[in-house]
Parts: C-alpha cells; structure tokens; sequence
C-alpha cells in the first residue's frame, strides 16, 4: 500500500465509526510534538478508554506546596478552550463520556470513556481539557474548596485514613512522606499562578504519553492524536528521588475514640518494580496476605475470625515499592492480631516459603496474570504503568516465564533480605485509650505514638523529628535495572501481586450497607 | 437505534481492513462480524438432539443475540438452569452460581443468615477440607468470591478456561455435600460481626444506608439489612446454618452461568456431567409485598466531619414497563457533570463535595436514591431543600429538554457496555436478570428501549413516581457542639 494510502485507510475508517464530519486527510494536524501512543486493541464493546499520561505527580510539588499537583490536574477540568466548566461538563455529558484525573505521587492521568461513535469529538474536548484548561481564578477556588472538604471526608473513612496515614508516616520527613491531597496549610497557600506554572511546565514534550483501549487500531490512534493533540517543547519540573528508611519498630495510633473496630496497616519499603528481585518479591506476597489461602488470611480471618478484611499487597513507587498488609480487628482483638502479623512476618523472613508454598505462588501468579489481561482498559493500564515504572519491556508478554524463572534458592533469599521485621511501621486507627497501654505493652514492640482524633499525621513531621530514641537510618535506594530515567517512572500496586483492600467486595454482600 | 447502525459499520470496515492485513502491513481493526443467532441456534438443536440421543435430559430454552455473540439458555431435568455466552477471543471463562435465596427469604430473627451462609459455602464438604475450593482455584491462578443481595445470592470464579471442569465439580458438590461443623460456623459468624462493624458501625454512610432500607421498606421483605442486625448475628446458631441450606440450596434453585472462552458442547456437557446426578427439591415459597407507601423522614447524628443526605423514591419491581424511562431521569438528574443536581449542589453555590443518584432495581421493588455529601459546615436541610426545588421544577416551570434526554441515553448506553466488558461482568448481568425477573429480555432489549423513551415519558414518570407519598429521606447531622455549663457569676464558654 502506498504511503498516501496507508495514510488515508485509516482516516475512513475513522469516518465511519466516528461519524467525523470532515475527512481526516484534509484536518489540519495540530502544531507542536505528538506523544508516544499505545493501544490495546479489543473488538467489543463499542467503548474506547483514552489515558493522558504525565509524569508530574505530587513529588514535584514545592516543598510548603503540597497538593499543588493534585489541585492543578483537578482544575484542568474546569473548562478549557473556549468553553467554561458548565460548557465543557455539557459537550462530555452530551456524548455520554466521562474523564476523570488520577494524580499519585510521580504521575497524573487524564481517563476518559466514551462510545466509538463519539471517539473524535471526545478527543478534541480532551486535547483542549491538556493543552489549553482555563484555570480561572474562580475554578480553582472551588477546586480548593473540594480538596479541603476531602481532607475532612479522609478522618470519616478509618481506612482511607490509615492508607494515608502509613504513607506519611513510613517515609516521614521525605519527599514520599509528603502528601498528595496536600494539607490544610500547604493547599491555601497555593496560589492561582502556581496552578498555572504547574500546568505548564508539566504539558510538554517528553512529559506525555497517550493510551487508547478498545477497538481502535494503532493507525487511526495515532492520526487522531496527530490531529488532535501537538505538545510544545519544554523540560518538566524534577523530581526528587526518595530513599528507603530504616528506623526500628513504629506505630502511630489515630485515636477514634467511639469506634468499636481499629484499622491496622503494617508497611515496609522494598525493592523498585524494575528490580530484579520484584518476581520474587510478588510471589512471596501472594502467600504472605496475596490469596485468601495466605498465612494472613488462615490465621487472623479462617482460624480466628478476627477480620473481613485481611490482606497485604505491593504499591510500586518511584525507585522502591511499598509492601503493606492490614485487618481491620475488634478493639480488643487489635494488639493480638499485630502482635500475630508481626511473628508471621518474622517466621517468614527467617524460614521462607516451602516448596510447596512457592509451587503454589507461582501458579497463581501466572493464572492471575491471565485474567489480568482479558480487558483491553486492564491490559493498557497494566502496560502503561510499566512503562512508567522502567520496568523491562518484556515484563508483561514475559511475566509466566520470569515467574517460572525464580528458584527456592532465590526465594528464600530475597525474603531473608527483603522483608526486615526488626524495621517495620504501623499505623492503627482505633480507641486510643484502651488501646494504647497494650499496643506499648505489646511483644511486637513498637514506639507508639498516638496522635488525637482531629490531628494530622503530619504533625509528626512538622515538629522535625521522628518520636522515639533511635535516629532515622535512610538507605539508598538499590539501582534500577533497566532505565533510571526519573521522567520514566511513578506507580500504583503492582499488576498481579497483591489482594488490595479496596480492589472489591472480598465476599461481600451486594446491597449491604 | 444502535445496534443495526453498529452492524453496518461493522461489515464495512471488515472489508476495508482486509487488504493491510493480508499483507501484514498497517495495523486493521479486527471488529467483530455480526452475529448470526439462526446459524447458532441451529447448532444448538443440533447439539439438543445429540445430547438426548446420548439420554441427557436437558432442554434448550432459548439462544438469543448477547453482546458480540449469542447467550444459549439451557435447563436440565432436575430443574437447574444454564446460561453459556462463549467468547472464543478471551482465555478464561467467568463460572457463576446463582441462587434464588436473599435477605428477603429470612424470617423474623434471622436476618443476616443468607449473607452469612454466603461465607459459610467456603466451608468444608464430606469429601473436602475447609478452604479446599480458594486452595484449588487459586493454585490454578483463579479467584473466588460471593456476594448476597435482597433476591440472590451469588458465587463466582473466574479461572483459565482449560480448568473450568474442576470448577463445576467442586460447586456441584458445595451445592448437596457441605458440612457444617459447630467450630467453623463460629468463626465464620466472628468475621461476618466484624464485617458489620466495618461497613455499618463505624461508618456513617454505612448508617444512612442501613436507616434508609429501614425506613423505605419498614415491615417489607427488604426492610431488614442484608447483613443482619447485630442482636439477630448474635443469636444464630449451626441448627438454622443447617436448616437454611436443605430449605435454599438445591440445584432447581440455582442458575448457573458461563461466560468466557469455551466451546458451548463440550462445556454443556461437563455441567450435565457433574450436575445432572443432583436431585431436585421443592422450591420454597418466595416471599410477596405490596410496595409500601407514605412518607418518611428520621434525621441521625453522624461521627463525621461533614453532613450527609439521602433521598429515596420508593418505584415498583425492575422488570416494570417504566423502568427504561426511569433509568434515563435518575442519569438526567445527577449523573453528570451537568446534571441538575450537579448545578443546584455541587456548582452554583456549591454547598456539597459529591452528589449521585442510583436507580437499585429489585424484584418486589426498586429505589431511586440520591447521595448526597455536604461540604463541611453546610447543612444537610439545605442540601433537601435543593433537592425537592430541583425536583419541583423537573416537574413544573424547568420540564425535561431535549438535550438532557440526549445526553441521559448517552449515558446509559455507555453504563451498558462498560458493565459488559469482562466476562465476570458479563456473566452478573445475565445473572441478575435471569435469577431476579426470570428473564433476559430487560437486559437484551435495554439499548433500544432506552432509544425509544422520548422527553414525554421520562416528565410522566417523574411526575408520577418523584411524589412525597413516595419520599424517604435520612439526614446524617453533625452533633450541635458542645456548650460548657455557665459558671456562677462568670462568662459562658463556648
């Protein structure tokens, strides 16, 4: 086929599924550079996910600015081009999509969903929402007003707040610690310019890449964007690396002093996504808290009824990843069952997994990773967020064999090195006054500190010092296997190797309140 | 309409994709061809007539166009229904069992026993240890969950399709061979009080929910939580987990569902395999309830930092001829961006962080619902005030425009196809229906009869269902703060 041709093709096919108005070989592209696409092709349904991905997230918030990126990626919405918020939310209801912003701590994504037939349209209003948003002084004002009120809807979830909280309180007085939703100090003294600068700085060359899932071939993918979108050259904000931290036992206490239930996070940080130990490290978390046959599982939910939900699971981050288990006890049962987690942790760093065990993970982590791709919206994220992380490029395609690859000898040394119980964080949320005296009293032996129920985990921070005797040990980083890129990074829970608490309703009932 | 329109489109671009793929250039579209429901309804009496030459009692009910493909409706002899949607492009097959048993069908001091026999199905059978089933699906890289609603209850595992055998045995046997031990019901009960605590005790919207159901439906059916009430949890005992499952668990009561990467004969025939030896039992009397009527409001404190608000609308069963106009007003009321409630609570004056409705459709009746979560120091009386005035209008000086209605089917259109795509969400929807409404007609026909409501259907059912006899709502409020006592002689306090 000719090059005119093959350039023409896919413009009738968009004709005919989108019901453009103009043929597309005539559009005028759009000036600047056009970003890296990927697609995931899938022939139904008739529905298209487009993810704008920006490798600026929350650690490129200035110090003292914390939520800027969260309040700016949330005030692009607010109109753009020359349509204000009300227009814009009108031209996307109109076509029945929706498009949403996910900011974390290396990364922000601009997802939307919308019917084929209405994919061009879509698609233009998305270019303007990244390329040209408003941000009136007024938009942001409400913006602001919204990530207030959310920081207020956090201490009414003790989940949310203590899936916050071990953040913070884990990589306290670094640049991870830091939090996204900012606080009420860091969110008002953002400025309306700042936003804007933001902004940007982050559009630019280099800073973007574009996914499209669904049933839409990698050529009209790109003459779409090619239209649509052209990024102007540019160099986005840097990022500062954070660093692992070792620093003893902690445990900060939120008190909640009516609640008859504590949420108990318990977190370490270990190795990067791209790492080569991270196979090894999935597939001990599948038996640590992965499955609902996992020790966590057998001895805090099966044998003791002491939790609904128990689980543990992997948050890849930007040069570490954080590795997390919960359970959400009765008050009285709270010091027990940490004190259980914590032997159950220490047996597993000392003895392993046993044959058996690791036969099992990785049976399971290779069937699951199956299922993992059987939508196209599930693969593109999957695959996307690799790229993000560095990770190799056959990480996905080739994820069965590297799984089969890892040997007991292998595994029982990334354990051993992997997960250090002697350096081990907690937060729980639950009654302070009861709970308290026995958390101090308990074997696990944390530094307890307990913080009051209208307090903010970074109050801890904010005083510059780490409660407790021992000074913070920080440890670098290992390095990265395949790109250390920092622009090339941020992260979510790794595709596969975790049970997240909130990933569904772990035989919950539909319709229970 | 949609799908004609998808067709065509369809069988175009097919044509137009073939020359770069034969020549191994350019990237094609591989759109699916449009389904030929005769050609597979005749391979289907094929297999029909095979299987009885072969003496399997089994029936074909129906094979009708779902999705991209067909879904074949078959029921065998000792009344077990079973639904297959093959889909040869994905490489694990979603297995469902549904049971026509929910919170609904409890008596008066066992509510929770439905939700808590969910658990308990995890248990161990007289051939099988406790936690055999998760141990089994999950070495095969599957996963295993379960869910209980007003109507059913549900089981489901999503597996690589080469294990689906394995699979139907193990839930042919939980279904006649559990063994309920006095120790594992113990425990068993220990996790669902936990739950509770989590979801309803500790959770202010967990609270509002619960004191809506309550005070929607009152001495209803659906009057008591799905989870159960703390003092009747606390009361249940082996002896009615026992009697509960030789009353509801059976294979004429349950619907099984596969949806995924099979081939339909051979499939069929490990399910006649593994559950044509089950015996039938008699179905137990499904309760029946006129939809309560009348209006109702309670406010609770809430240990919260903002006020909460829920509005209910009490609307006849989901299989209701104004169900399709009913689901484009709930979309046009606040599921959007620009929806009325969006502006008269989130935007203009903006005294709430987040507003939404839901239509939660039943088979003895539905809800329509708004959620709403003020913005902290804002009221929740204001937020009704909104409410009712944007109702008020919907339904005088502000009708329904064409616009709103455009974008309400939009909406839903793009609902539908999202809850279609994986196989899991395929396999619920065809479950739900089936199980709730003993039909797959509302789900098959939903896109062209949300098509047809016009801006006059959705103004009568506004006007006749959106009505204060109908009305429900909780306010969630802050506590007043405290105000220290005044000390003799001296300044109050504050």
């Amino acid at each position: 086929m000719s090059p005119l041709l093959r350039r023409i093709v896919p413009c009738m096919l968009v004709l005919l599924l989108t019901g453009l108005a103009a043929p597309c070989a005539l559009a005028k592209p759009k000036r600047g550079v056009m970003p890296p696409v990927l697609v995931v092709e899938r022939p139904w349904p008739p529905v298209v996910q487009v993810r704008v991905l920006l490798n600026t997230g929350s650690l490129a918030d200035p110090p003292g600015q914390e939520g800027l990126a969260l309040l700016t990626w949330d005030s692009v919405l607010r109109g753009a081009g020359a349509r204000d918020r009300a227009q814009m939310a009108q031209a996307l209801d109109a076509l029945g999509a929706h498009l949403d912003v996910q900011v974390d701590k290396l990364g922000a994504s601009l997802v939307g969903e919308v019917l084929l037939e209405h994919l061009d349209a879509f698609l233009a209003l998305l270019a303007d929402t990244l390329l040209a948003p408003q941000l009136a002084d007024a938009d942001i004002e409400q913006v602001r007003a919204q990530l207030l009120a959310d920081l207020t809807h956090l201490r009414d979830d003790d989940s949310a707040l203590a899936h916050d909280a071990i953040g913070r309180y884990l990589y306290r007085g670094q640049a991870l610690g830091r939090p996204t939703g900012g606080t009420e100090i860091t969110l008002r003294a953002i400025t309306p310019d700042a936003v804007r600068q933001f902004h940007k700085h982050s559009v630019v060359a280099g800073n973007v890449r574009v996914g499209f899932a669904g049933p839409v071939d990698e050529a009209t993918a790109k003459q779409l964007i090619e239209k649509h979108i052209g990024l102007p050259p540019g160099t986005p904000p840097k990022v500062s690396l954070p660093h692992a931290v070792k620093d003893g036992r902690r445990l900060l206490l939120i008190d909640k002093p009516r609640h008859s239930q504590s949420e108990v996070v318990i977190a370490w940080p270990t190795v990067a996504a791209h790492h080569k130990d991270m196979t090894a490290v999935g597939i001990a978390n599948a038996i640590l808290g992965g499955t609902f046959t996992s020790r966590l599982n057998r001895e805090i939910r099966e044998l003791r009824g002491w939790s609904y939900n128990t689980w543990s699971a992997l948050s890849s981050g930007p040069q570490l990843t954080t590795w997390a288990l919960g359970f959400t006890p009765e008050t009285a049962d709270a010091p027990a069952a940490l004190e259980l987690a914590v032997k159950i942790l220490e047996e597993m760093a000392q003895q392993g997994l046993t044959p058996q065990e690791l036969r099992f993970a990785k049976d399971y982590l290779k069937g699951m990773h199956l299922a993992s791709l059987e939508t196209a919206e599930r693969e593109l994220g999957m695959r996307m967020r690799a790229q993000q992380l560095g990770m190799a490029p056959d990480a996905i395609d080739n994820y069965a064999a590297h799984v089969e690859a890892v040997d007991y000898k292998t595994i029982q040394r990334v354990l051993h090195e992997h997960i250090r119980p002697e350096h081990l964080t907690a937060v729980v949320v639950g009654q302070g006054r009861l709970l308290e005296p026995k958390l101090r009293e308990s074997n696990a032996q944390f530094e307890v500190e307990l913080l009051p129920a209208d307090g903010q985990p970074e109050h801890t921070t904010a005083r510059g010092k780490a409660v407790g005797a021992r000074p913070a040990q920080v440890e670098e980083a290992p390095p990265p296997a395949v790109d250390d890129d920092p622009a090339d990074s941020p992260g979510e829970d790794e595709p596969g190797e975790g049970n997240d608490p909130d990933d569904g309703d772990d035989r919950a009932p539909e319709g229970a309140p | 309409m949609k799908w004609p329109l998808l067709a065509i489109l369809v069988a175009t671009h097919a044509a137009l994709a073939a020359e770069p793929r034969a020549a191994g250039k350019g990237h094609a579209m591989q759109l699916p061809k449009p389904v030929d429901v005769k050609g597979a309804e005749d391979a289907a009496r094929t297999r029909e007539a095979a299987l009885a030459q072969e003496g399997a009692q089994v029936r074909l009910v129906s094979v009708l166009p779902f999705g991209a493909g067909v879904v074949e409706h078959w029921r065998l002899a000792n009344g077990l229904q079973v639904v297959l949607a093959s889909d040869a492009q994905v490489p694990v097959v979603a297995v469902q069992s549904w049971l026509t048993v929910g919170s609904a069908d409890e008596v008066a001091g066992k509510t929770g026993l439905a939700h808590l026999f969910e658990h308990l199905m995890f248990k161990s059978t007289q051939t099988r240890p406790a936690g055999t089933l998760d141990r089994v699906l999950e070495q095969m890289g599957g996963s295993a969950n379960a869910a209980t609603s007003l109507d059913y209850t549900f089981f489901q595992e999503t597996v690589p399709s080469n294990h689906v055998p394995v699979v139907l045995e193990m839930e042919a046997d939980r279904l006649v061979n559990l063994d309920l031990t006095a120790a594992a019901f113990r425990s068993e009960l220990s996790v669902v009080r936990n739950e509770r605590r989590e979801v309803v005790d500790n959770d202010p919207d967990g609270q509002i929910d619960e004191t809506m159901s309550e005070l929607a439906w009152g001495a209803h059916p659906y009057g008591h939580p799905v989870i159960g009430t703390e003092r009747d949890l606390a009361g249940l005992n082996v002896a009615d987990a026992r009697q509960f499952y030789q009353t509801h668990y059976a294979a004429s009561q349950t619907l099984l569902v596969l949806v995924g990467g099979f081939e339909p004969g051979a499939l069929l025939r490990e399910v006649i395999k593994h559950y044509g030896v089950l015996p039938s039992a008699p179905a137990p009397q499904r309760p029946t309830a006129a939809l309560p009527t009348g209006a109702a409001q309670r406010s609770l404190v809430v240990d919260a930092g903002a006020e909460r608000l829920a509005v209910a609308w009490r609307l006849p069963p989901g299989d209701h001829a104004d169900m399709p106009a009913l689901d484009v007003l709930t979309e046009l009321l606040a599921n959007g961006d620009s929806t009325r409630l969006a502006h008269a609570l989130l935007y203009d004056k903006p005294i709430a962080s987040h507003a939404s409705a839901d239509l939660n459709d039943s088979r003895l009746g539905s809800l329509l619902q708004v959620h709403v979560t003020l913005l902290p120091g804002q009221q929740a009386k204001e937020a009704l005030a909104r409410v009712d005035a944007t109702v008020k209008a919907l339904n005088g000086a502000q009708p329904v425009t064409d616009a709103e209605l455009v974008a309400a089917k939009n909406r839903l259109k793009m609902a539908h196809f999202s809850a279609l795509t994986s196989v899991d969400g395929r396999a619920e929807q065809l479950g739900h229906f089936l199980t709730g409404y003993g039909s797959l007609q509302p789900l098959l026909r939903f896109s062209s009869d949300v098509e047809a409501v016009a801006v006059a259907d959705v103004q009568r059912v506004a006007q006749r269902y959106l009505v204060a006899d109908r009305r429900v709502v909780v306010l969630g409020e802050m506590a007043p703060p405290k105000v220290a006592g005044k000390r003799r002689g001296g300044r109050s306090k504050g």
